[in-house]
């Protein structure tokens, strides 16, 4: 039994470290490259990753989507893990995702759903003074 | 009789003169009503907005026609009933040249109002926002726009949800410009679409186009990448480089075909604002030049260099140009910034049929002509 959890738990790491990452952004896929998680990103549950041009990026279990009727989105929302909606915005909406949510897989996913015209992580970055 | 003498003189000496008296002795002056730029003791060397004759000018080989030519601009408006948003990290609140001119004040991160005053902290927004609207008191400097109202929103969390409610913030605040000395390199859909509908509701955007490239370390100046990578960038945004005191292109300006406009950032010699390290911070700030002429400040004022200072001088631009014409919209403030500017170093670069070259944009804005064109363009 140990032993298939520790296999279980490599594969997964092992998932995690070499799978392609990405999300969409302008009608397009955009890959991303899984960065070691550090212990202090573990604890506040951030993922990090670079894009191709070297910006490094955070994820958490939040997703943000454009809704111009939420009327329409509150049905397809109910199909995925969304703990809770914030309304940031006429038409943006912050969703946190149930524990232990893929939030790359449910902002892939809402990508796709008609009513929803945009949907990606809420990406954590470096914001530089200048 | 001696001692008596020696008291009055002494008297006279503490209460007539010497270079704190402009500053301590006149508290009854209405300073707006009163307007005199050079009432203000350091706005002899705020050579961005406009040449003035001096020791100071010389020494530092200041081109005459580096300012964006504050004065004649002032004729006309010096911004009265625009509210302009900075969106930045850390605000000195109640900084003597600023207090007098903040309506509001917003913790983007914590959603709730209590933005730092701590003067000792980094205080980048301390100094954008003086160069937007320094207050006409007789303290030290001048706004580009000194009698705007300003909206000041503090935010240190780097996600996208946080910068969305900045920006909502400062819409529902009534908000007419916002301006924004900062990047972050990588430009998600959320906040494109945020910026798009901001412009949409007639709010005039502006970013600094930033720093040796993306990252501040970066030998590739140029943004011009495939897709969109930079805030400053977007359709839906006024795109700010810098100039230098002599007039010329500053060399850490990053640039590319979305750049729109330049503005003074300073390079061997930055922007006389606000100190961002806070009232509290360097300790009388002071300056010597190479032929030895030393430039004495305060603690509460510096020199400061960068697209983050140039920003908000085009900021303050647009809002003298909407206090004289306040039905114009973004879009129409940037064709007029553009149609005013003055072509930097044409004598030796090529700019192209539409008035553009790639590392000066469209040229360095000029106030007093954008002022008068956004005078004209009124309906009748």
């Amino acid at each position: 039994m140990k032993i298939l959890i520790t296999l279980s738990t490599l594969l997964l790491s092992t998932v995690h470290l070499f799978g392609e990452t990405y999300y969409y952004a302008f009608g397009q896929k955009v890959i991303l490259k899984p960065l070691l998680q550090t212990r202090a990103a573990a604890d506040q549950n951030i993922h990090y990753y670079q894009t191709k041009t070297g910006i490094k990026l955070g994820v958490k279990n939040e997703v943000i989507i454009g809704c111009k009727d939420m009327k329409q989105c509150k049905p397809v929302l109910e199909n995925y893990p969304v703990a809770s909606i914030e309304k940031l915005s006429d038409t943006l909406y912050l969703l946190t995702l149930k524990k232990g949510s893929d939030p790359f897989k449910v902002a892939n996913n809402l990508y796709h759903e008609e009513p929803i015209f945009l949907s990606h992580p809420n990406f954590i970055k470096k914001r530089i003074a200048r | 009789m001696k001692q008596l003498l020696t008291f009055l003189l002494l008297t006279l000496l503490f209460t007539g003169c010497g270079a704190g008296s402009n500053r301590n002795s006149h508290k009854n002056i209405d300073y707006r009503t009163n307007f005199n730029p050079y009432n203000e003791p350091f706005f002899q060397y705020q050579w961005y907005l406009t040449y003035t004759e001096n020791e100071f000018s010389f020494s530092a080989a200041i081109d005459p026609d580096a300012s964006v030519h504050i004065l004649d601009a002032w004729k006309y408006t010096r911004g009265k009933g625009v509210k302009v948003a900075v969106i930045d990290n850390n605000f000195e609140v109640k900084h003597k040249d600023l207090r007098d001119n903040v309506i509001n004040s917003y913790n983007a991160d914590m959603q709730n109002y209590d933005v730092s005053n701590d003067s000792d902290e980094s205080s980048h927004g301390t100094a954008t926002a003086g160069f937007i609207a320094a207050v006409p008191n007789g303290y030290g400097i001048l706004g580009t726009a000194p009698d705007a109202e300003l909206i000041l929103i503090e935010q240190f969390a780097d996600d996208d949800a946080a910068t969305i409610r900045a920006f909502e913030y400062a819409k529902n605040k009534g908000a007419k410009i916002i301006s924004n000395s900062w990047g972050t390199g990588h430009v998600s859909e959320a906040i494109a679409a945020e910026l798009a509908s901001i412009k949409n509701q007639n709010i005039t955007i502006f970013f600094a186009s930033g720093n040796y490239g993306p990252t501040l370390t970066s030998s590739n100046q140029n943004l011009d990448a495939p897709g969109i990578t930079d805030e400053s960038e977007l359709p839906s945004v006024i795109g700010v480089g810098a100039t230098n005191e002599l007039n010329k292109l500053a060399s850490y300006s990053n640039y590319g075909r979305n750049i729109d406009i330049l503005a003074p950032g300073g390079e061997f010699l930055g922007l006389l604002g606000l100190d961002d390290t806070g009232s509290a911070g360097v300790q009388f700030n002071s300056y010597t030049f190479s032929n030895g002429y030393t430039l004495v400040l305060d603690d509460a004022h510096a020199f400061e260099t960068g697209t983050s200072f140039a920003c908000p001088v085009a900021a303050g631009v647009a809002a003298l140009m909407l206090a004289v014409n306040p039905s114009l919209t973004p879009e129409q403030i940037r064709t007029l910034l553009i149609q005013s500017t003055d072509k930097i170093e044409n004598d030796s670069v090529y700019y192209d049929k539409n008035g553009f070259n790639l590392k000066r944009a469209y040229g360095k804005i000029n106030a007093a002509k954008a002022v008068a064109l956004a005078k004209e363009a009124l309906q009748p």
